[in-house]
């Protein structure tokens, strides 16, 4: 922070096709300390952008490099990690999740680095289903001994280089957060795409509880780790837990018990091949055993609560969920796009200008 | 004169048996139809919640108004097959956290559930919360059925968590060293963990009250377990009764012994556990000390128990 005192934030986003990205995109546009907001990613944002500056590459360390110096960001927020195969395969995941934010880092390092905050996303998939876990898991619990599924040993891999560029780099803050399910109108993760489906298949037997953070506590708290840094790492969830089957009672959906309880590898991807989804292992785990975590530590750390408990969120979720084709039918307001356009080719100062003035007009429709 | 005494005993025994036995009937058949009858409406209740998924578990996943509902088939069991007999009930706390220490035995874990429903009915009428083995929370069906009946894992984290939460929580230090041994072992205690059941209830403040059960021993006899079977199904025996194999199915009903359950006063841990070096010495003393209450316990209502199906 020390480098850019009394300046606006220069902020780079690594990853912006998933919600999460973009969505921070959004509500960063809308502050008006923020000068400058770059994001890169292989595909473009989930929905329209006003002053963000998007470069659509894949995540190499000499892009970084080159960006961070010479844009003079001091702030880079990597949320690249995911574990949603319906789009990717588990290669190409497995190469934006580890190689990806190794990349990043090793941009970021160096003494002549302008970046002083790294927000990392992690994802609460660390801590994996099984058995024997505790009702909930904290921060400062050891992780079982093996990763039980890819995903897990990527997120495992990535915090450790993460957990290597703290130790490298004192001067910088870096926070990882470890998201717990994401729900919402917009929010596109494997958790709200199998609860889309028009009968939701159930694990034989088992209903775990789960943890589901709506969008805008999950938008809420990503922007307030971006605006505020703090270092460490983080659980971010809601309050209280909900059995998966009350969420599918919610949404109004039917639960199918027709997963079976072993021999998961063979017959279940089999059986959900036939049906053109593909559920992860640790999805499976998911649903199978469940996991919830405690985050008191990012409560305490940065004066917050979510707004919604686990219950409300699910609740709320499954409302704004019968409504979401009167969103759909909503067409993007073209005009905008093009008044952006022609802003930014003005200069961006002028564009900042009218984003400010965007924001007092809206008033108090929007957070952040 | 001692034999005499058995055979009046006996003699009058059979006669009473034979002269209730049709009001006895009635009564049973009235029971079973309270049961439904209650059942049917409470299932009606929630059935309205449920399929709108309107109702709140608490952050373990426990359901206290589906337990009710399904209660009155322990009831049942604990009211007319086992017809236990408790005593000792005043020594659970009416609010406020405890940690219940029992004895573990049977090859299925009915303990539990009565000592639930003893608490529950006759006691200070608070759910009692049993921490499981994780076997169960990796078998279907009965994952999702503990879990929805309040039980949660035996890891210390959990119990704390449920102890500061002023919750009463159950424990059977044993495992299922205590649940799997064999008959002729029967009512001997095992080991008792390694104390961590005592470590929890220090740090969480709270009393610990020592439960002895006398009866659950003898609802299966095993005599031996099948070898292999276990690690193929995931679960820690496979029991040889001496209906289980033979019987099929049916060997599965348990046998209908008289139970006895006490709970003993309760041992603050607060005065007994020090905070300094001598800690560990402590706890390892406290774990005796409720492993001798429940010994003692379990001499004494064997000591008054004359027949292990009439008590």
């Amino acid at each position: 922070m020390a480098a850019n005192e009394g300046q606006g934030r220069r902020i780079l986003i690594t990853g912006i096709s998933r919600f999460l990205g973009t969505g921070l995109a959004a509500i960063l546009e809308r502050h008006p300390d923020v000068d400058l907001i770059v994001a890169v990613d292989r595909n473009g944002p989930v929905r329209e952008l006003a002053r963000t500056d998007i470069i659509q590459s894949d995540l190499s360390h000499s892009l970084i490099r080159k960006l961070v110096r010479k844009l003079d960001i001091d702030t880079v927020v990597h949320a690249t990690m995911s574990g949603d195969t319906t789009r990717h395969n588990v290669r190409q995941l497995h190469d934006a999740n580890v190689i990806g934010t190794m990349n990043v880092l090793a941009g970021c390092s160096g003494t002549d680095s302008p970046v002083r905050n790294v927000v990392m996303l992690s994802d609460t998939a660390i801590y994996g289903g099984g058995p024997k876990n505790p009702a909930f898991w904290a921060e400062s619990m050891a992780l079982p001994a093996t990763p039980r599924t890819w995903y897990e040993r990527d997120l495992r891999e990535a915090e450790r280089y993460v957990n290597d560029f703290r130790a490298m780099q004192p001067n910088t803050e870096v926070a990882i957060l470890r998201f717990c399910e994401v729900v919402g109108p917009d929010s596109e993760s494997l958790m709200t795409e199998y609860l889309a489906l028009p009968a939701v298949p159930t694990m034989v037997g088992f209903d775990p509880v789960l943890q589901v953070l709506h969008q805008e506590d999950a938008l809420d708290a990503l922007a307030k780790a971006t605006l505020m840094p703090k270092s460490g790492l983080f659980n971010v969830a809601p309050h209280g837990v909900v059995p998966l089957s009350q969420i599918i009672e919610m949404m109004g959906k039917m639960a199918l018990p027709i997963i079976p309880f072993a021999g998961q590898e063979v017959f279940v991807q089999t059986a959900l091949r036939l049906l053109r989804r593909q559920f992860p292992s640790h999805f499976l785990r998911l649903i199978q055993y469940g996991w919830a975590v405690d985050s008191h530590l990012w409560e305490r750390t940065w004066g917050t609560r979510p707004q919604y408990t686990a219950l409300e969120a699910a609740a709320l979720f499954s409302r704004q969920y019968r409504t979401r084709k009167l969103q759909e039918e909503q067409t993007p307001y073209v005009y905008e796009a093009q008044l952006e356009e022609f802003l930014r080719s003005k200069g961006r100062q002028h564009a900042k200008d009218v984003a400010k003035k965007e924001l007092e007009h809206q008033g108090g429709s929007h957070r952040g | 004169m001692a034999e005499q005494t058995v055979i009046g005993r006996k003699a009058s025994q059979s006669g009473a048996a034979r002269r209730t036995a049709p009001r006895k009937r009635t009564e049973e058949r009235s029971a079973i139809f309270d049961m439904f009858r209650s059942m049917r409406s409470g299932l009606a209740d929630l059935h309205e919640q449920r399929i709108r998924g309107e109702y709140t578990t608490d952050d373990f996943g426990f359901d206290p108004a589906w337990t009710e509902t399904i209660l009155p088939v322990a009831k049942l069991a604990y009211d007319h097959y086992w017809r236990v007999e408790v005593s000792g009930v005043e020594n659970i706390p009416l609010e406020g956290g405890a940690l219940l220490v029992s004895n573990h035995a049977g090859v299925f874990p009915f303990d539990a559930a009565m000592i639930k429903v003893a608490v529950l009915s006759e006691g200070p009428s608070r759910h009692v919360r049993a921490l499981v083995a994780d076997w169960m929370f990796n078998t279907p069906f009965l994952s999702w059925f503990i879990r929805r009946a309040g039980q949660t894992l035996g890891h210390p984290d959990d119990t704390f968590r449920l102890l500061s939460a002023h919750q009463l929580v159950l424990v059977f230090p044993e495992g299922i060293r205590g649940t799997g041994k064999p008959f002729s072992e029967r009512y001997r205690l095992r080991r008792f963990g390694r104390g961590g059941f005592v470590e929890a209830a220090a740090r969480a403040h709270v009393p610990i009250i020592p439960v002895s059960v006398v009866g659950s021993e003898e609802t299966y006899p095993m005599l031996g377990e099948v070898p292999y079977l276990n690690k193929l199904m995931g679960v820690p025996y496979v029991p040889i009764t001496p209906t289980l194999p033979l019987l099929g199915p049916l060997g599965l009903v348990p046998l209908p012994s008289k139970w006895s359950i006490n709970f003993h006063p309760p041992i603050q841990t607060d005065t007994l556990v020090s905070t300094g070096a001598s800690r560990a010495a402590d706890i390892m003393d406290v774990t005796e000390l409720v492993r001798g209450t429940i010994q003692d316990g379990l001499r004494q209502q064997l000591m008054d128990r004359r027949s292990v199906f009439f008590g």
